[in-house]
């Protein structure tokens, strides 16, 4: 069996993001693996250890940059790595179709990427690659079990979770909750180094055009109303309650 | 002298004993010999290496350390041996040398005080050993051999091996001493005299009654006290009394820097990171620890002591660095002929040495190693097993993994951005930064706490208003400031402190030191947190960074002395927490206390806790402790350490460390009502002096 882990590289959650003119300014931000992919790699991981032969290839379409988170997944245990080397700023459908090419002449059985990535905060990547594939998939999983070619899995929904049954081939989106990722050992840190990590280009993969164009980018700011209530405590705490319940219409 | 048989048999006896005693401690050499070298240098200066342990050995000054009563009835038995060392080798040739050839020595002065020092000491080790024996058989001391019952203990020990082996060795004494006073008495009686210069002697004479038959006596005790010795030459490398040998070997053998200067008791070796064929980092087997280590086990005599002051043994954790020394030491008895000719590993010592939650339990207090008599090294091994742990084997306690991500990508444990490093200062707050006054003299380096904890920002604005007072030309790093590294060091993570440490150092080097990075010449740092002043001062050297690093309180105390603070008087009864990492680590016990009591004047409001200076009981955060959760036990480290701050007396418990504060602060104790409040120095130092402005009526 093959297994394919998509990630992408992002801004850490803690990170101060700055803003220059209209967009957002990476200099001197730090970037690390996905959190929610980073469940789908380790998700990988454990699937061999519980004794599946399985060859764990990573996938990631983005700039020079991911190097790095690639090669923490190297360190968590995947096998190899493919980087599809891209500044463009490509749309998820567009991103979907050319891992999907990937993914396919890779021949894997199974993809695990992130449920929601925090680089555009869709989640949309799993199910567009699985369309782009023809295959079955399921979102947000938190429980993952694979016998033969059968996944039994429980994923969540709006009103609770549920668990199904599916087949191989599939596309799984995780999420926390499905394990508590490894920290990589310093052996596997060093192996890491030696890994296969083959760059690619979009040239490489069937030809997609961007179905969008970033036309113009504005960050939204919203003024604070630096309203200071006065007077003794009980007394403030209504106004403020009314403030809140009447002009803010949050309570 | 003995008959021409008896001295046959006892030189075929003696060298069957000696041939089993060499191939004992052939192995002993073995097994050390196994061991990987050391960082530190461990035999430069010889001469001063072997004059200290010899000065340390005769004095038993690291034994009077601790338990005066037990330490006086030991001192009895150590020089009584020594004295019969001698007293063995005079028997052995009066067994072979004609009485009339010896009898000119016999009667000379010397004779006289070589009978009276036999006699003397040789009632001294009796008195002494039956203390010991007693102690430990009929008074049944609890700081023998108690161990929490959650304390890993390999099986030999639980097989009641320690006890045993102290009973060997208690009656092989006993036997011996006793065999040997017996031979000289019944000599006297046979010769029909008294004298003067052995009066136990002839007291054992006038007792069995002056005869020349009496001489039958001499040889049974002679057999008594020299067969004795043959027999147990061959037990002594198995039994833990080779300690005789090996402490004053691990004195010798210590850690010393190149120039001999001592090496504080919890520097950590550094690692070999660059070298990407090693797959094993930290110890899993014993084979893989420092030579030093592997003689720790047979320095070791197994009192205790480190255990009993231990702050996770004390509060119910399955901890007890006693039994790590002691369980090496019953494993390498078990496997010791094979281990030594390498012909086997050991097992994983996380099988026999310790539990995890022991391993996890550990708050690099050195305590541990403070206190041990013969210099064994318990929290050198206790990191290295947790470099295993982290490094090779991906296992520790989850919530490390989360401070080791923060570290990772925020560079500090908190995980709050770097971006924000700054944020500690408020509106009036003057603390510019290297880039704002390049012309500095003196360094603050805030550090995490000071930088993002809530209570240590407090300390850190109080010593930044203490800086501006007294006009020192001081600057921060500001955002080029990151964690020291130490929380992953202590954790076993010397690959995230490698990173974390060796990022620091090139900053620090441009900005304290010369083009020619002239030690000498550098600017002084001043560090608010003694893990930072730890990791600065000992830690950095190992990676090229050599600063003149300085606690905030002995800077403070600078100041007060230069007349550039007022003197503190505090009208209220306090106490102060030694934090490890600034006194038993540092040696630095005066300059907090001379600053609290304003120079000492502060008399009866002072009021010391009963572990204080290297004894001091640690807070319970070290070791990373404060990023993980306390492993199960009776009680917490920093409630036990509250209590007894609390039953001084004192209303303000002074601290000198951010993470001693706020261990304190949050012991359940600490929350009652009208509970004595835990203050840095800084504070006290701050506030003092604003009443002082305000007494001379100035302006902020
Ligand atoms: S360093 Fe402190 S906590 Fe650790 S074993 Fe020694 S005494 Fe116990
Ligand atoms: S390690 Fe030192 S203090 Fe601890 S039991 Fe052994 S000799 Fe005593
Ligand atoms: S050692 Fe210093 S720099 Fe590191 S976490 Fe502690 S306070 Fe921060």
């Amino acid at each position: 069996m093959k297994i394919c882990t998509v990630l992408k590289q992002v801004p850490d959650a803690e990170a101060s993001i700055r803003t220059s003119g209209s967009g957002v300014d990476l200099a001197g931000v730090t970037f690390v693996m996905d959190g929610m992919d980073e469940y789908g790699v380790e998700e990988a991981i454990r699937l061999r250890e519980a004794g599946h032969t399985a060859e764990i290839f990573t996938l990631a379409l983005g700039p020079r940059r991911f190097e790095e988170a690639i090669r923490t997944s190297l360190a968590i245990g995947c096998d190899r790595a493919i980087h599809i080397e891209t500044d463009e700023a490509l749309d998820v459908i567009t991103q979907a179709r050319v891992l999907a090419d990937a993914v396919k002449k890779e021949g894997a059985d199974l993809v695990f990427v992130g449920g929601k990535e925090a680089d555009w905060d869709s989640s949309a990547l799993g199910p567009a690659l699985a369309e782009a594939l023809g295959w079955t998939h399921l979102d947000w999983t938190t429980k993952f079990v694979l016998t033969g070619t059968t996944i039994e899995a429980t994923h969540d929904t709006d009103a609770g979770n549920e668990t199904v049954k599916l087949s191989l081939p599939a596309v799984i989106t995780t999420q926390q909750g499905l394990n508590e990722p490894r920290y990589p050992t310093l052996p596997n840190i060093m192996k890491a180094k030696r890994k296969e990590l083959r760059k690619a280009t979009l040239a490489d993969y069937a030809a997609h055009a961007p179905l969008t164009k970033i036309a113009s980018e504005a960050i939204q700011v919203k003024a604070r109303l630096n309203k200071i209530l006065s007077g003794e405590g009980p007394e403030t705490a209504k106004q403020l309650i009314t403030l809140l319940r009447d002009e803010a219409k949050v309570i | 002298m003995l008959t021409l048989p008896e001295q046959f048999l006892f030189a075929v006896l003696l060298i069957a004993s000696l041939y089993y005693a060499y191939l004992g401690f052939s192995e002993v050499i073995g097994v050390i010999n196994r061991g990987a070298t050391t960082y530190y240098p461990r035999t430069n200066h010889p001469v001063a290496r072997l004059r200290d342990a010899i000065v340390r050995t005769i004095t038993q000054v690291t034994v009077f350390r601790d338990r005066p009563v037990v330490s006086f009835f030991h001192s009895f038995v150590f020089y009584g041996f020594i004295f019969y060392g001698l007293v063995n080798i005079v028997d052995f040739i009066e067994g072979y040398v004609p009485a009339e050839v010896l009898a000119p020595i016999h009667a000379s002065i010397f004779g006289g005080l070589f009978r009276l020092g036999a006699d003397v000491f040789g009632s001294l080790v009796l008195i002494g050993v039956a203390y010991l024996l007693s102690r430990r058989f009929a008074a049944e001391d609890p700081k023998l051999e108690k161990f929490n019952p959650t304390v890993l203990l390999h099986p030999g020990v639980t097989a009641g091996g320690i006890r045993r082996d102290s009973l060997i060795v208690g009656c092989f004494i006993l036997l011996h001493v006793g065999c040997r006073m017996l031979a000289a008495g019944s000599l006297l009686a046979a010769e029909g005299h008294n004298d003067p210069w052995q009066p136990v002697a002839s007291l054992i004479a006038n007792v069995i009654g002056h005869a020349p038959n009496r001489i039958i006596g001499w040889h049974i005790g002679w057999w008594g006290a020299l067969g004795l010795v043959l027999a147990f030459l061959p037990y002594f490398p198995r039994s833990k009394h080779i300690h005789l040998f090996a402490a004053p070997a691990r004195f010798a053998l210590e850690r010393r820097h190149v120039d001999g200067s001592p090496v504080p008791l919890g520097a950590l070796e550094p690692l070999d990171l660059e070298d990407d064929t090693v797959e094993q980092f930290g110890v899993e087997r014993l084979e893989q620890l420092r030579f030093t280590q592997l003689l720790d086990p047979y320095a070791c005599i197994q009192c205790n002591r480190c255990t009993n002051a231990c702050p996770a043994h004390a509060t119910g954790k399955a901890l007890a660095p006693s039994a790590i020394e002691i369980n090496k030491r019953y494993e390498l008895n078990a496997i010791r002929t094979e281990f030594a000719e390498k012909k086997i590993g050991s097992r994983p010592v996380m099988e026999f040495v310790m539990s995890e939650s022991a391993l996890w339990a550990c708050t690099a207090c050195g305590a541990c190693v403070e206190v041990c008599p013969v210099g064994c090294e318990q929290l050198t091994d206790i990191i290295d097993y947790r470099r295993d742990a982290v490094m090779t084997k991906g296992e520790f306690p989850q919530q490390l993994n989360n401070a080791f991500r923060n570290l990772e990508r925020t560079s500090n444990p908190w995980g709050i951005a770097q971006a924000k490093r700054e944020e500690w200062k408020n509106a009036d707050t003057v603390a510019p930064t290297v880039a704002e006054n390049p012309d500095f003299e003196v360094l603050y380096w805030v550090g995490c706490a000071g930088s993002y904890d809530p209570s240590a920002q407090k300390t850190a604005r109080a010593f930044a208003e203490i800086l501006n007072h007294a006009k020192v030309n001081f600057a921060i790093l500001g955002k080029s400031e990151g964690c020291t590294g130490d929380p992953a060091r202590r954790a076993g993570n010397e690959y995230l402190y490698h990173s974390l440490a060796t990022g620091n150092v090139e900053t620090l080097n441009a900005t304290l030191l010369d083009e020619k990075l002239d030690p000498n010449k550098a600017k002084r740092v001043v560090a608010t947190c003694p893990h930072c002043f730890n990791a600065l001062k000992n830690d950095y050297p190992q990676l090229g960074g050599n600063y003149k690093v300085v606690h905030h309180t002995q800077l403070i105390e600078e100041l007060i002395a230069a007349g550039e603070l007022p003197e503190m008087i505090l009208d209220e009864k306090f106490t102060y927490h030694d934090p490890c990492y600034l006194g038993r680590h540092n040696g630095v016990y005066e300059a907090p206390r001379s600053v609290l009591t304003g120079g000492g004047k502060a008399g009866a409001t002072f009021a010391e806790m009963p572990r204080n200076k290297n004894n001091s009981f640690c807070c319970g955060a070290g070791g990373a402790q404060f990023w993980k959760e306390e492993e199960p036990g009776t009680m917490k480290v920093a409630e036990n350490r509250y209590r007894e701050a609390e039953a001084t007396g004192a209303k303000t418990i002074a601290a000198g460390c951010p993470f001693c504060k706020s261990m304190l602060a949050s012991s359940e104790s600490a929350g009652r009502e009208g509970a004595p409040v835990i203050m840095d120095i800084a504070e006290l130092v701050a506030e003092n002096l604003r009443k002082t402005k305000a007494k001379l009526g100035l302006a902020g």
